[in-house]
């Protein structure tokens, strides 16, 4: 898939702002605080909104996707709908039962196919949306917020099928939860206010915060100053210490940093 | 390959239809319940045979070119607004199909109703070719505004207000924009002659609201 000077504006407003990039099989997370521009690329991929400028190649066989909100027809059973999906999907109409119950069981929602869709909690309309996107094993899918109201459980059963699909083809998935994408993803784009600001693997997103993580105790807070952000209080042998983003040199001891302080350190420009 | 490509669509269809629930069913009680129960009425308090075929013609005009936007408006509503219309959007591209298969669906029943008066009255085709060009305006406009307004309601309440309309004010320089026929198609000089343009509007008006669909935002 290749993404070239991408760009939507609503008005005068930019969402997507001349973003290039470009995928080969695998998994990719776009990760990206509130108002990013995430959906709005997953829109202008899959087709719901039309570029004011760029091109985008590599989703013209179909995909699927996932949305962040979507219903489902309370009144269909979850093999009803999932044969709906398999029809608008124009999967053969002898292949579809095999297909069904394969995406079913991938979401582990196989004990309920032949219940209503109004009987389903959150959780599970989520992951029947998960299986809607499975089927017929695109080349492309799309996941916006995916793990939304997903338990535990399930969270790790969805990063396992996805994980699945890694040689299969191409799979975006869009949140700002960073653990959701740590672990699946091959490689992360970090996007914000419409740029694509870093791209890379887990670790290299972890080491753009190399040397800017510091651990101090809280009595040392006073002593904190230029640019800092405290990204967690912890309590340790009855201590309280602090783990600080900073550019700048600060007291206490610098220490390794994870993905998402390299995430943090590339929001915030540091 | 056509064959093919109609049986995708019929597959599609039918969870369409199935997934409105009950209110799939109103038509029904519409056509099959309320018109006959009328006709049958009708018929025990007139004499005149005439007279009940022209009082069951006017209660067709009534009933079937409005109750043709049901199945449209319900049937299609979800890919056009709601939560789910996103989702629906990224795998159709096109209401086109399902659009002539809801109106034929709906004029298949009307031949049922056609039929059964048919059986009673006798005399009634000559009308049939009005009362399909009628529902297929209704269901032509309400489709072409469910897709430029995305929503349901300006299209059900644009023509609830047109048939009330239609039903109060068949008159004057108002009978120009009345789709209603105060009179009993008897040849097809009476059909041809302003219903022609109708339905030649009435084809195109589904092809403009797919336009719509299709405009991306």
């Amino acid at each position: 898939m290749k993404i070239t000077q991408c760009t939507k504006r609503f008005h005068k407003r930019i969402a997507v702002d001349r973003l290039s990039a470009s995928f080969d099989t695998g998994v990719i997370g776009l990760l990206g605080p509130n108002g990013a521009g995430k959906t709005t690329l997953l829109r202008c991929i899959c087709g719901i909104y039309k570029l004011n400028e760029g091109s985008i190649e590599g989703a013209e066989n179909g995909v699927g996707y996932l949305p962040q909100q979507f219903g489902m027809f309370r009144a269909l059973s979850v093999y009803q709908m999932m044969e709906y999906f398999a029809s608008l999907k124009k999967i053969p109409k002898h292949a579809q039962k095999d297909e069904i119950e394969r995406c079913v069981e991938l979401v582990h929602l196989s004990d309920r196919l032949s219940a209503r869709i109004s009987t389903l909690s959150g959780g599970m309309i989520r992951r029947l949306g998960i299986a809607q996107a499975l089927l017929g094993n695109p080349e492309v899918i799309l996941f916006d917020e995916p793990t939304v109201g997903l338990d535990p459980e399930e969270r790790i059963r969805f990063k396992n099928v996805v994980a699945l699909r890694r040689h299969q083809g191409i799979t975006l998935i869009s949140t700002h939860i960073v653990n959701d994408v740590e672990a699946v993803c091959d490689t992360i784009l970090i996007l914000n206010e419409g740029h694509l600001v870093t791209s890379g693997t887990s670790h290299q997103i972890a080491q753009l915060a190399y040397g800017k993580v510091y651990m101090l105790s809280e009595d040392q807070e006073s002593n904190l100053h230029g640019l800092f952000f405290v990204k967690d209080r912890v309590e340790e042998d009855g201590t309280s210490y602090l783990r600080v983003l900073s550019p700048d040199a600060q007291p206490g001891k610098q220490i390794e940093p994870t993905m998402e302080d390299g995430y943090l350190c590339a929001i915030k420009n540091y | 390959m056509c064959h093919q490509k109609l049986l995708k669509e019929l597959s599609i269809f039918r969870p369409m239809l199935r997934k409105m629930g009950a209110i799939y069913f109103v038509p029904h009680l519409f056509l099959y319940v309320l018109i006959p129960l009328l006709g049958i009425g009708y018929m025990l308090y007139h004499q005149d045979v005439e007279s009940i075929r022209g009082l069951v013609f006017y209660d067709f005009q009534k009933f079937i070119p409005f109750m043709s936007i049901w199945w449209v408006l319900f049937g299609l509503n979800d890919y056009v607004e709601g939560d789910s219309s996103e989702l629906l959007r990224v795998y159709k591209h096109s209401l086109l199909p399902d659009f002539w298969l809801i109106f034929g669906w709906y004029i298949l029943h009307v031949v049922i109703l056609f039929l059964i008066f048919e059986l009673l009255l006798a005399n009634y085709w000559g009308d049939f070719l009005l009362i399909v060009t009628q529902s297929l305006a209704f269901a032509g406009s309400a489709f072409c505004l469910l897709c430029v307004t995305r929503t349901l309601m300006v299209p059900f309440l644009g023509m609830l207000l047109y048939e009330i309309f239609a039903m109060l004010s068949n008159f004057g320089a108002l009978a120009y924009v009345n789709l209603f026929s105060l009179q009993r198609m008897r040849g097809v000089s009476d059909f041809i002659i302003p219903y022609s343009i109708v339905l030649a509007v009435s084809c195109i008006l589904p092809f403009l609201g797919d336009f719509f669909f299709q405009k991306r935002k």
